[in-house]
């Protein structure tokens, strides 16, 4: 820290402080940590380098103390975090922390899982049947870490109607929302459909196992066998692209219609990437080719990868001609273009998105919390 | 009360005092035998201050360096000067026993 160097503390000293201090809550060090730093600082004489194990000792000792302390008492602390009931407000600074840590998602799953699935479990002896949904509250925790978060924070750290207002509560404030660029996210998405198709081309051209299709008395029989006749999947893929470009025109005329009359959006953010890159395509691309390395190996029947390479066929051409049409129109978002192509109508104005924000300066005594789901009747009038 | 917390208070009886002087006054008033660490001095601190003890008197910067002052409250000040009539009686019973026991050399 400038701050460290400027005072003239070896910067290796600094950093052993700093690190032995992570023993402390963040909310307690957001309070505290300076001043404790200068006293370990100080009671580490000059020309000491690191904090000495005894005194490193002393603040994991005091810091686990003062998380232990301040940690809400068993029967709260459960009714948090596997029931989601609002915590009483003596807890909402250690909630903050909770809410804040990095691990926030893995808590919030290993709640919901002592919820539905131990009693699930318990009373069937098998709980296989709930890793689906598990499954996706696992995704949506670990991917919109941010929604849970807001949500959380606004439920259980934010003051409630009737509380007094102090300085950095935290308030709903309208913030915009943000929307991926249409232009970056087409070209993306011409990528990671693209590849599909030379694999699928591949696979139907080199790939040895097929599909036998016969009719049976009970009806027919689907089977897998070596391949004799490959025309079909070519067939399937051309087939594929030319309604591929057939609604591409479709596309080129709804775009046309509808581009110059979509609406100001003041409550809107667009963003040239999202939020953790464009792994998330990548990634979808390099899995959309793993039916295609099946099928070449001759593990699995040719089939899936043309599947996949229809979808993705289906979709380019009509990808091509939005990111032609808005290349030099910087503010239209992905999720516009999809509006105007899928249901053909202006895109509808982006709502603003509740957001948490501190409240700054002091408040002056007495404010409290508005309820503002009972607006006073001057306001209505 | 613990000796440590006694001491403390006790430094904080005369003036106010940040984290580094606490911590030299309460080596003099223990004669150099009580050499508080951070983590201890903030842990009495913290507990101290929920009770009503000490209270937060403020932050100053000295030479770059934070400096938070701690001060006695008015039960803080009831809290010592109780704990030091417990202690004055404890030693004068303890004079009285030794006072009985003149082989151990009392006085």
């Amino acid at each position: 820290m400038a701050a460290d160097a400027a005072s003239g503390v070896d910067p290796r000293l600094a950093r052993s402080v700093r690190r032995w201090l992570r023993a402390y809550p963040p909310r307690w060090r957001m309070v505290h940590g300076e001043e404790v730093f200068w006293l370990v600082v100080e009671l580490a004489g000059p020309q000491a380098q690191r904090v000495g194990a005894r005194a490193a000792f002393d603040l994991v000792r005091g810091g686990w103390a003062t998380r232990w302390r301040t940690h809400p008492p068993l029967v709260t602390w459960l009714l948090y975090r596997v029931l989601d009931r609002r915590i009483p407000i003596g807890y909402r600074a250690w909630a903050q922390d909770d809410i804040d840590g990095v691990l926030h998602p893995v808590r919030l799953m290993i709640g919901t899982m002592a919820l539905v699935v131990l009693p699930f479990a318990v009373l069937t002896r098998d709980a296989g049947v709930l890793w689906a949904p598990i499954g996706v509250v696992a995704v949506s925790v670990v991917f919109w870490p941010a929604v849970h978060r807001n949500r959380d924070l606004l439920k259980h750290v934010a003051p409630q109607p009737g509380e007094p207002l102090r300085e950095g509560d935290l308030l709903t404030v309208e913030a915009p929302r943000d929307r991926l660029a249409a232009a970056p996210t087409a070209t993306v998405l011409i990528g990671a459909l693209g590849v599909l198709v030379p694999g699928a081309i591949l696979a139907a051209a080199l790939g040895r196992v097929g599909t036998s299709f016969r009719w049976i008395p009970a009806g027919f029989e689907v089977d897998s066998a070596p391949v004799v006749d490959r025309a079909p999947a070519f067939v399937v893929l051309v087939v594929a692209l030319l309604i591929g470009l057939w609604w591409a025109r479709r596309a080129e005329r709804r775009l046309a219609l509808l581009l110059p009359a979509r609406l100001p959006q003041p409550h809107r953010r667009l963003r040239r990437r999202p939020t953790l890159g464009w792994t998330g395509p990548v990634v979808g691309a390099a899995l959309g080719l793993v039916p295609a390395g099946a099928e070449l190996l001759g593990a699995v029947a040719i089939g899936p990868s043309v599947v996949l390479a229809v979808a993705a066929l289906l979709m380019i051409p009509s990808a091509v001609v939005a990111r032609q049409r808005v290349r030099d129109v910087p503010d239209v978002a992905a999720t516009d273009v999809w509006a105007m192509l899928l249901r053909s109508e202006v895109p509808p104005v982006d709502s603003p998105l509740p957001a948490l924000r501190p409240v700054e300066g002091p408040v002056p005594e007495g404010l409290v919390m508005p309820d503002w789901s009972h607006p006073p009747q001057a306001a209505l009038g | 009360m613990t000796e440590q917390a006694y001491l403390v208070l006790l430094s904080l009886a005369d003036e106010r005092r940040h984290g580094y002087g606490i911590v030299g006054a309460v080596l003099e008033l223990s004669d150099g035998t009580m050499r508080l660490g951070a983590g201890t001095l903030y842990g009495l601190l913290d507990r101290m201050q929920h009770a009503g003890l000490v209270r937060d008197d403020g932050t100053e910067v000295v030479d770059g360096r934070l400096r938070r002052y701690y001060c006695l409250t008015e039960p803080g000040a009831a809290a010592i000067a109780a704990e030091t009539d417990r202690l004055k009686a404890l030693a004068r019973r303890a004079q009285q026993v030794l006072r009985h026991r003149p082989a151990l050399g009392g006085a």
